[in-house]
C-alpha cells in the first residue's frame, strides 16, 4: 500500500532546476532512502515533504491526503536534522516532550512514552543533562527520540550521521534501522553515503540533477544498475569505452552482442568481479580477456586493491582473502578476465542495454 | 487555489507591519524635510533657491567645508589613536588589559557632550589647567574652534576604532602571518600585505561610524566650536527660532547632511564587500613579551590615550562634588550641586528614564521582529528593509528632530509639545542597532532549531518565541541595555523636540552648560553617567563578553 506519494513534483531555485519532476510511490512502514551528490535534489525534495519549501508543480499525499498545501507544523511529520538541531536551552527529556507538550498530550502519558523511548535509543539515566553535556551521537539520540516520540506519520532524516565519527555512525546506523523497523514509521532517509544507503534502506531513489536515476531496492541498484549514474556512484566501477555498430560490439578485441542500436556504449566492471591470471594462462570461456601489467598493488588488509593498465585504460581489481603466494607484484604482467555476465553497459543516454557473449 | 496551496507566512505579515512603521516614523518625517528644502519660505513655490543659498552664502559654504573638515578630522584623529591603542593591547603583552579595555568603554558610553564640557572646564579660557600653567608662566591656546572640536572627537570616538579593529586583529590566523614570513616577507612587509588588508575592513567600518557620529554631532562644535559652525549647529539655529526661523535652509542643509552621510556609507560599502575574508581560526593570535624601554613606552602610551579619553567623566564627578555658591565654584567639596539638583531639576531624571525605558522596550520587541526577518528570511523586500534601517542609523539626531516636528506639528497625526514623540525619534533612531545586534545572534543560531520545532507541531510564531527566543535572550537583554544607554544619553533629536515639561538630562545638561552652570550640569551628568555605567555593566554580564555586547 502506498503511503507517501510524490507527483510530478518540480522546483528551482533562481531560474535552476533543483527537481525536474519527481514522482515517487513510498509504501507504509517502508524505510526509503534518497541518494545522491550534493545539489542532487534530495534535500529539496525532503523539505518539500516536510512543508518547509513549497514546490512549484505537482502533489505531495500522505495516507491518502494531500498535504503540500498545509503548513508544516500542521502535517505530522517527525524530522531528524543532520546538525541534530536539539534546543540547547532544554533537558533531554524536556527536548524529547516538546512535541507532546505542544500537541496537549496529559502530563502521565507524556512522562511514560519519554521514558519508553529514552530506553529504545539508549539515552536512560541522561535525562536530566543539557544537550551540551552530550556527545553528538548523543545529541543525535535525542534527535531520533524526539521525532519518534510523536508517532509521526512520516520520518524525515537528513543525513543524520554525516556529523558523526566513523564508530558512532555505524553503531547509530544500526540503531535507527532497528527502531525503523520496530516502530514502522514510514521514513525517508537522506543521505550521500552510497554504503551508508546500501545498510539501511529498504528501497533506495538515485538522485542527481533533479531527476530520479534508478529506484530500487540495495541489491538491485548495486547487482543491476540500470543507469550509468546510479552504476558509478553506488559501489566502484571502472568504466571502458566502446561502441556498438549493428547489434554488435567490440571490447579489447573480443565481440559482443547487444541490444543497443548502434552509438557509443559504456561498459562498467565492479573491481571484485575482475580476476587476475598469470601469464598465458587458459583463456576463460563467457569472458574478455585482456593482458597487461600491475600497475598499482595496495594491501588493505581483507583485500588487495590493484589496478592493472590494460590496452583500453587502468582497470580496478579487489582480491579478496587473497593468498599470500598470490598477491601480484607491482610491474608484473598478468591477464585480467572480465566477465560477461558482471559486465554493465550503457548507452550513450546512460541506460543500461544488455551483453551477451 | 492559490491561497490554498501557499500558507501565509505570519512573517509576511510582520515584513509588512516593518515597512508601514519605516514608513511612518521615517520616509513620511524625512519627506517633509525634503519638501520643505524645495520650497520658497516667501512665495511657498517649488524652487530651489535654498539649495542655491548654501551655494552663494559664505557662512553656508563655511559650513559645509567645516562639516567635512569636522568628519574626516574626527575620523583620522579616532583611527589613529584607535588602530594605535588596538595593536598595542592585540600584539604585545600589556599589563591591565582588561582596565585598558573598560576605560576605553567608559569613554565610549559617558555622554558625548559631557566631553566638549569637561574639556572647557579644563583647557577653555578660564580652565582649570590653563590656568594653573600660566599660572607658572606657560601659555597655551585655549580649546575653543576646529582643533578643539577635532580633539574632542578624537577622544570621543577613538573606542569604536579600538573595539572594532582589536576584534579583528584578535581573529587572524596567527599561521597566516607565519607563513606569509616563511615564504620570505620581512615582517613589515607582511604586516602592509597580509595583517593590514585582513583587518582593513574593520578599519574602514569604525572610522564610517567615526565620520558619521562627528558630522552629526551637534553639541560639541555647539559649545566648543565658537565660530566653527558646521552643518548640524546652522541647521538647528535656523530652525530654533519659530518666528524667526527658516524652515526651508533648514531643511535644505539638513537633507545636504543626510546625502554626504549616506554618500559615505554606500563608498564604504562598496570598498569592503569585496575584502571580506571569512578564515578559519585554528589557533589564536598570542600576544608577544615585551620589556625594558619599549614595554615602558608602550604601556605608557596605551594608559595615556585610555585615560585622556576618560578625562571628561572624571571631570564631570570630581566637579559635581566641588562646593558651589549659585553658579560659581569654591575652593573645597560639597554636596551643593546634588542638592540643587534633586531640588530643582529632578523632572529630567524621571523623564529621562521614563522615555529610554519606554524606547527600549518598543526597540526591543521590533528590533527582534525584525532581526529575525533580517537573518532568516533573506529575499529583496528583506535586504531592501536592512539597507533602508541604515538611514535612521545616520540621519543626524538634529535632523531628525527637525523631520519630526516639521511632519507631526500638523494634523493628521499632531504629537509635538508631548512625550510621545521624543520617544519616538529615539526609537526609530536606535532601532537598527537593536534589529542588527538581533539578526547577527541569530545567524549564530542554526535555522534547523527553529524548523525542529515547527514539525513537531508548533505553529511558526511560536516555535520562535519558544525556542529561538530563549536561546538569544541573553543577547537580546545586553542589546536592549546598551540601546537604554544611548537612548539615555539623546542630546540632539530630544533638544529639538522637547518642550519645558518634557526636558530630558542631556537636554538639561546641555542648557545648564550654556548658562554657565556648571555645578548642576556636573551633578546631572554624574548621574547619568552612573546610569549609564551600571546598564553597560549589567550589559557585560549578561552578555559574558565585553566585545560582544557592544559590537
Amino acid at each position: 500500500m502506498s503511503d507517501l506519494r510524490i507527483v510530478a513534483v518540480e522546483k528551482a531555485f533562481a531560474g535552476v532546476r533543483v527537481l525536474q519532476g519527481i514522482t515517487l510511490d513510498i509504501a507504509s512502514g517502508e524505510f526509503f532512502t534518497l541518494l545522491g551528490p550534493s545539489g542532487c535534489g534530495k534535500t529539496t525534495l525532503m523539505r518539500i515533504a516536510a512543508g518547509f519549501l513549497t514546490q512549484d508543480a505537482g502533489e505531495v499525499h500522505l495516507g491518502g491526503e494531500r498535504i503540500d498545501f498545509k503548513p508544516a507544523h500542521t502535517r505530522d511529520i517527525g524530522m531528524v536534522f543532520q546538525d541534530y538541531a536539539v534546543f540547547p536551552h532544554l533537558s533531554v527529556a524536556d527536548n524529547i516532550a516538546f512535541g507532546l507538550r505542544t500537541r496537549k498530550v496529559g502530563k502521565a502519558e507524556i512522562d511514560r512514552r519519554v521514558a519508553e523511548i529514552v530506553d529504545m535509543v539508549r539515552l536512560g539515566g541522561l535525562t536530566e543533562r543539557l544537550p551540551s553535556e552530550l556527545s553528538g551521537g548523543q545529541q543525535q539520540r535525542v534527535g531520533l527520540a524526539r521525532a519518534m516520540v510523536i508517532r509521526p506519520k512520516l520520518l524525515l532524516m537528513d543525513e543524520p550521521l554525516s556529523n558523526l565519527d566513523a564508530k558512532l555512525r555505524l553503531e547509530l546506523r544500526d540503531d535507527i534501522r532497528a527502531l525503523q523497523r520496530k516502530l514502522g514509521v514510514t521514513t525517508i532517509y537522506v543521505t550521500h553515503d552510497q554504503e551508508e544507503a546500501l545498510a539501511v534502506s529498504d528501497r533506495i531513489c538515485v538522485m542527481n540533477g533533479g531527476i530520479a536515476e534508478q529506484v530500487g531496492t540495495p541489491t538491485e541498484i548495486y547487482r543491476r544498475p540500470a543507469r550509468r549514474f546510479a552504476a558509478g556512484f553506488v559501489g566502484s566501477m571502472t568504466f571502458l569505452t566502446t561502441g556498438a555498430t549493428g547489434g554488435a560490439l567490440t571490447l579489447g578485441g573480443q565481440t559482443l552482442r547487444t541490444s543497443a542500436a548502434d552509438g557509443a556504449i559504456t561498459c562498467g566492471i565492479r573491481p571484485e568481479h575482475v580476476r587476475i591470471l598469470a601469464v598465458g594462462a587458459a583463456i576463460p570461456a563467457g569472458a574478455i580477456t585482456l593482458d597487461g601489467r600491475i600497475a598499482r598493488v595496495t594491501f588493505l588488509g581483507p583485500h588487495v586493491s590493484c589496478v592493472a593498465s590494460t590496452d583500453l585504460g587502468p582497470i580496478a581489481c579487489l582480491l579478496s582473502d587473497a593468498d599470500p603466494g598470490l598477491i601480484p607484484a607491482e610491474g608484473a604482467g598478468a591477464r585480467i578476465v572480465l566477465p560477461v555476465a558482471h559486465l554493465h553497459c550503457f548507452d550513450a543516454s546512460g541506460t543500461r542495454c544488455e551483453v551477451t557473449p | 487555489m492559490t491561497l490554498l496551496r501557499r500558507p501565509l507566512d505570519p512573517w509576511a505579515l510582520v515584513l509588512m507591519a516593518s515597512w508601514a512603521l519605516l514608513a511612518a516614523l521615517l520616509f513620511w518625517p524625512l519627506s517633509a524635510i525634503f519638501s520643505a528644502s524645495l520650497v520658497d519660505n516667501d512665495t511657498g513655490q517649488l524652487s530651489l533657491v535654498h539649495y542655491r543659498e548654501i551655494l552663494e552664502t559664505r557662512a553656508f559654504r563655511r559650513a559645509v567645508v567645516n562639516t567635512f573638515i569636522a568628519g574626516f578630522g574626527g575620523m583620522a584623529g579616532s583611527v589613529i589613536i584607535g588602530v594605535t591603542l588596538a595593536v598595542i593591547t592585540a600584539r604585545y603583552r600589556i599589563a591591565g588589559k582588561q582596565t585598558i579595555q573598560t576605560l576605553a568603554i567608559l569613554a565610549l558610553v559617558s555622554p558625548p557632550f559631557i566631553g566638549a564640557y569637561a574639556w572647557i572646564v579644563l583647557f577653555g579660557a578660564n580652565g582649570v589647567v590653563r590656568n594653573g600653567l600660566a599660572s607658572i608662566g606657560v601659555t597655551m591656546p585655549a580649546i575653543y574652534g576646529v582643533w578643539g572640536v577635532i580633539l574632542v572627537f578624537s577622544m570621543k570616538f577613538f573606542p569604536h576604532v579600538y573595539l572594532l579593529t582589536s576584534a579583528a586583529l584578535n581573529a587572524v590566523n596567527p599561521s597566516v602571518e607565519e607563513a606569509a614570513e616563511s615564504l620570505g616577507m620581512p615582517p613589515w612587509q607582511r604586516l602592509l600585505k597580509v595583517t593590514l588588508p585582513l583587518i582593513l575592513p574593520a578599519i574602514t567600518a569604525s572610522a564610517l561610524l567615526t565620520f558619521v557620529l562627528s558630522i552629526a554631532d551637534f553639541g560639541t562644535p555647539r559649545l566648543i566650536g565658537r565660530d566653527f559652525n558646521v552643518l548640524a549647529t546652522e541647521a538647528f539655529t535656523l530652525f530654533g527660532s519659530e518666528l524667526g526661523g527658516n524652515p526651508g535652509m533648514a531643511s535644505a542643509l539638513s537633507t545636504l547632511l543626510i546625502v554626504i552621510s549616506l554618500a559615505l556609507v554606500a563608498l564604504q560599502r562598496r570598498a569592503v564587500s569585496r575584502n571580506v575574508y571569512g578564515g578559519n581560526l585554528v589557533k589564536r593570535p598570542e600576544p608577544r613579551p615585551v620589556s625594558g624601554l619599549k614595554s615602558l613606552a608602550l604601556h605608557g602610551l596605551a594608559y595615556l590615550i585610555v585615560f585622556i579619553g576618560t578625562i571628561p567623566a572624571l571631570t564631570a564627578v570630581i566637579f559635581s562634588f566641588r562646593k558651589t555658591h549659585g553658579p560659581v565654584f569654591h575652593p573645597g567639596f560639597g554636596l551643593q550641586s546634588y542638592e540643587k539638583v534633586f531640588a530643582q531639576v529632578s523632572a529630567p531624571i524621571i523623564n529621562t528614564l521614563m522615555f529610554s525605558f519606554i524606547a527600549v522596550v518598543l526597540i526591543v520587541i521590533v528590533g527582534t521582529m525584525i532581526g529575525y526577518l533580517l537573518a532568516r528570511r533573506p529575499g529583496p523586500a528583506s535586504a531592501a528593509l536592512d539597507g533602508t534601517l541604515m538611514i535612521p542609523y545616520i540621519v543626524p539626531g538634529v535632523v531628525m528632530g527637525i523631520a519630526f516636528i516639521t511632519r507631526f506639528n500638523t494634523p493628521p497625526l499632531v504629537l509635538t509639545g508631548g512625550a510621545l514623540i521624543i520617544i519616538l525619534a529615539v526609537f526609530i533612531r536606535r532601532l537598527p542597532y537593536a534589529a542588527r545586534s538581533v539578526a547577527t545572534s541569530l545567524r549564530q543560531v542554526g535555522p534547523r532549531i527553529e524548523e525542529a520545532a515547527i514539525s513537531l507541531g508548533c505553529p511558526p510564531l511560536q516555535a520562535f518565541f519558544r525556542t529561538i527566543v530563549p536561546l538569544i535572550m541573553p543577547g537580546i537583554l545586553a542589546g536592549a541595555l546598551m540601546s537604554l544607554v544611548t537612548a539615555m544619553n539623546e542630546l540632539s533629536s530630544s533638544l529639538v523636540l522637547y518642550v519645558g515639561g518634557t526636558a530630558t538630562m542631556p537636554v538639561r545638561i546641555y542648557l545648564a552648560v550654556l548658562d554657565g552652570e556648571y555645578g548642576v550640569a556636573s551633578a546631572l551628568a554624574s548621574i547619568l553617567l552612573a546610569l549609564t555605567a551600571a546598564a553597560v555593566l549589567l550589559a557585560f554580564r549578561l552578555a559574558g563578553r565585553k566585545d560582544a555586547a557592544l559590537l
